[in-house]
């Protein structure tokens, strides 16, 4: 089956036990709360969506929504057969699946609360620091850093340049071949780790907010802290409001004829 | 303490903990399956800002499955400590086994996927808990 981009594939609350297989392209889980869309995972090519409705025996409604992010085919489990084979499952693993269901079900409502927890806070922070005499200063830098992606699983690491950083964000420039080795979509949380001059090394939990074309072979990662230490932010903090003429990227200032 | 009888069934070995000691840590080796029989625990991750309790455990509960129902997945991804003196059985794993790869590979596909999911999301709930 084909989608276009933008499509709804899935929708929460709906009964369904079809599951879906993705052969091409992404799509993104995602929960309504309070009209707005909280992103819990994006999936791409041979992951599977639409398991856990077909899992939960007796209570088939859709537990997520979803949509697709481009142009995406799958190929579609009609799971019949398999609902013969799951009533037939030793009552061991039943129960154990349940569990994992219902557990699952409740980080997922754990996550959305979080979601609109810090939607909250972020209007507030921001009111608060326009009001305040602190302005958030955005740094430009030459450093090298490496990243990964936050999920469990993964252990490719990657390379980029942070081109400027200030206490909420970061910009990092990445080449182009990294957007394949890993999800990089608005919303995916990265760890990354890089070295404040002098020496202070961070490693920093970021979510993308946004993506731009750096030139012909480069991407601009826009990304902010998610989580940062009391510590880190005074370093942050003292790091990008350290005078502009330090920076690199400015001309150097010449004293000599 | 009442055991639902489906799992008393699988009841092998009876291990016991004190107050504090962990059953087993993130990353250990191991995927065997227990149930609290007496007492309580908590499964904890550690996260920047110490150690976060994902759920709490009693009597009756099952732990340790995450690892067992995930094939290639043999280190546990979360801890399991100890709140109060604790006695647990552990289950049997041939059996376990046995039961599991009798089901076809596309549902054993479909149970890891949603495994898959709940490590997942709880690892996303965590960083977010730390902001």
């Amino acid at each position: 089956m084909q989608y276009k981009k933008d499509d709804l594939i899935v929708k929460e609350g709906n009964y369904g036990i079809t599951i879906y297989e993705i052969v091409s392209g992404r799509v993104k889980v995602f929960m309504e709360d309070r009209n707005t869309e909280v992103t819990l995972a994006t999936l791409g090519q041979k992951e599977i969506f639409g398991e856990m409705a077909f899992l939960s025996q007796g209570n088939a409604r859709r537990a997520a929504s979803v949509r697709a992010l481009e142009d995406t085919t799958v190929t579609v489990w009609h799971p019949k057969h398999l609902v013969k084979e799951f009533g037939q499952m030793p009552p061991i693993l039943k129960l154990m699946v349940e569990q994992t269901l219902k557990r699952l079900v409740r980080v997922n409502r754990q996550i959305a609360d979080l979601h609109a927890r810090r939607d909250q806070e972020a209007i507030k922070d921001v009111s608060e620091t326009r009001g305040g005499r602190e302005r958030a200063y955005r740094k430009q830098t030459d450093i090298p850093c490496s990243y990964t992606s936050a999920k469990r699983r993964s252990d490719k690491w990657l390379e980029g340049f942070v081109r400027d950083i200030s206490r909420t964000g970061l910009n990092l420039e990445i080449p182009d071949s990294n957007f394949s080795i890993i999800s990089h979509l608005p919303g995916d949380l990265f760890v990354i780790t890089l070295t404040i001059p002098p020496a202070k090394k961070l490693n920093l939990t970021v979510k993308l907010m946004y993506i731009n074309r750096e030139g012909k072979d480069n991407l601009s990662l826009g990304l902010s802290f998610q989580r940062l230490k009391e510590d880190d932010k005074k370093t942050l903090g003292f790091y990008a409001r350290q005078g502009a003429l330090e920076s690199k990227r400015n001309k150097p200032i010449s004293f000599w004829p | 303490m009442a055991i639902n009888p489906i799992v008393a069934e699988y009841l092998t070995e009876e291990e016991k903990y004190a107050k504090g000691s962990f059953v087993f840590r993130k990353g250990n080796f191991g995927s065997w399956v227990y149930v609290v029989l007496k007492g309580e625990a908590r499964v904890v991750k550690k996260t920047f800002k110490g150690n976060l309790t994902l759920m709490k455990l009693k009597g009756g509960d099952i732990f340790g499955e995450t690892s067992f129902l995930q094939p290639g997945e043999v280190c546990r991804n979360a801890s399991v400590v100890a709140d109060s003196k604790l006695t647990i059985g552990l289950l049997n794993q041939c059996r376990l086994t046995e039961n599991f790869e009798s089901l076809s590979p596309q549902l054993r596909r479909l149970i890891s996927t949603l495994v898959t999911r709940l490590q997942d999301a709880t690892d996303q709930a965590c960083v977010m808990q730390d902001s």
